[in-house]
């Protein structure tokens, strides 16, 4: 799974280059993320336009890299609706910021 | 409308269920199930069929996980059974109470609930239960079932989008006249 970094004026952000965050590939997504979130403390978001589907255990994974962060400043931007739908059903909404979908 | 009724077997393996999910995306779509439908049940057979891998054959490869669907334009039910460890069985009744749990965060505000507070995992079978309408489990002859259906009403969402007739406006009120003192 390909995950690539930008930062610009002090903000940065993290794309995840792969349409399914499934169980299968949970792990890898967890230790891509936590390798891209562990390299900063600034303002950070998780770009997520090219994700059409997430599964509990992509979510689980997601928390997990979030949570282990420098950065306590980060939101999901981009989101789909398939992927919205999974945040707001476990409320994990509550405890990370969801941007709407127009934000740059 | 055919009705769609079918069975597919995948090999208890991670890497096999996005197949499982791409054949029946094409089934409801076919169909012509809106999207958010066609994604809620994907959600759902990926959410139990990750769990039969997971915890009811231990992520062991070489065990069959059977799916059938049937789907029709009213409405559709998917089986995923397997013959591996069977669920606990309050595990659906802990599912439902966390869920209710969880609808009481409903009106917090962002931040309100901590980051490090929230769980990294057991979220599927909330999921289950929160996007079908009936979810049931049971073992019967060493093999396990769940059973998940969802009502779909495609006929009567498609007679209410081309517009049947509004109610009529309420009649305007007769004003009151002031009373004169």
């Amino acid at each position: 799974m390909r995950i690539s970094t930008s930062r610009n004026d002090g903000a940065t952000t993290v794309r995840v280059h792969s349409a399914r965050l499934d169980a299968a590939v949970a792990d890898e997504l967890r230790s891509g993320l936590q390798a891209a979130l562990g390299e900063n403390d600034e303002q950070t978001v998780i770009d997520l336009a090219e994700v059409t589907f997430i599964d509990s255990s992509g979510l689980g994974a997601l928390i997990a890299s979030l949570k282990s962060a420098k950065s306590k400043d980060i939101a999901i931007s981009n989101a789909q609706p398939s992927v919205r739908t999974v945040l707001r059903m476990t409320r994990v909404d509550r405890s990370i910021r969801v941007l709407p979908s127009n934000a740059p | 409308m055919v009705d769609a009724q079918l069975h597919l077997i995948i090999s208890s393996e991670l890497c096999q269920v996005r197949f499982l999910s791409a054949a029946v995306r094409a089934v409801l779509g076919e169909l012509s199930y809106p999207s958010e439908r066609i994604s809620a049940v994907e959600l759902c057979l990926v959410e139990a069929v990750n769990n039969v891998i997971e915890h009811a054959y231990r992520e062991e490869a070489g065990h069959s996980v059977a799916l059938r669907i049937q789907a029709s334009a009213a409405r559709v039910e998917v089986v995923v059974s397997d013959a591996g460890i069977s669920m606990p069985e309050e595990s659906l009744a802990h599912a439902r109470a966390r869920q209710r749990e969880l609808a009481g965060q409903e009106s917090l505000s962002l931040a309100e609930v901590e980051l490090d507070s929230i769980a990294e995992g057991g979220y599927g079978l909330g999921l289950i239960i929160e996007l079908m309408d009936q979810v049931t489990y049971h073992r019967d002859n060493g093999r396990n079932f769940l059973t998940m259906s969802l009502q779909v009403d495609l006929d009567q969402a498609a007679g209410e989008s081309v517009g049947a007739a509004s109610p009529p406006a309420p009649e305007p009120a007769v004003p009151i006249p002031p009373t004169s003192s």
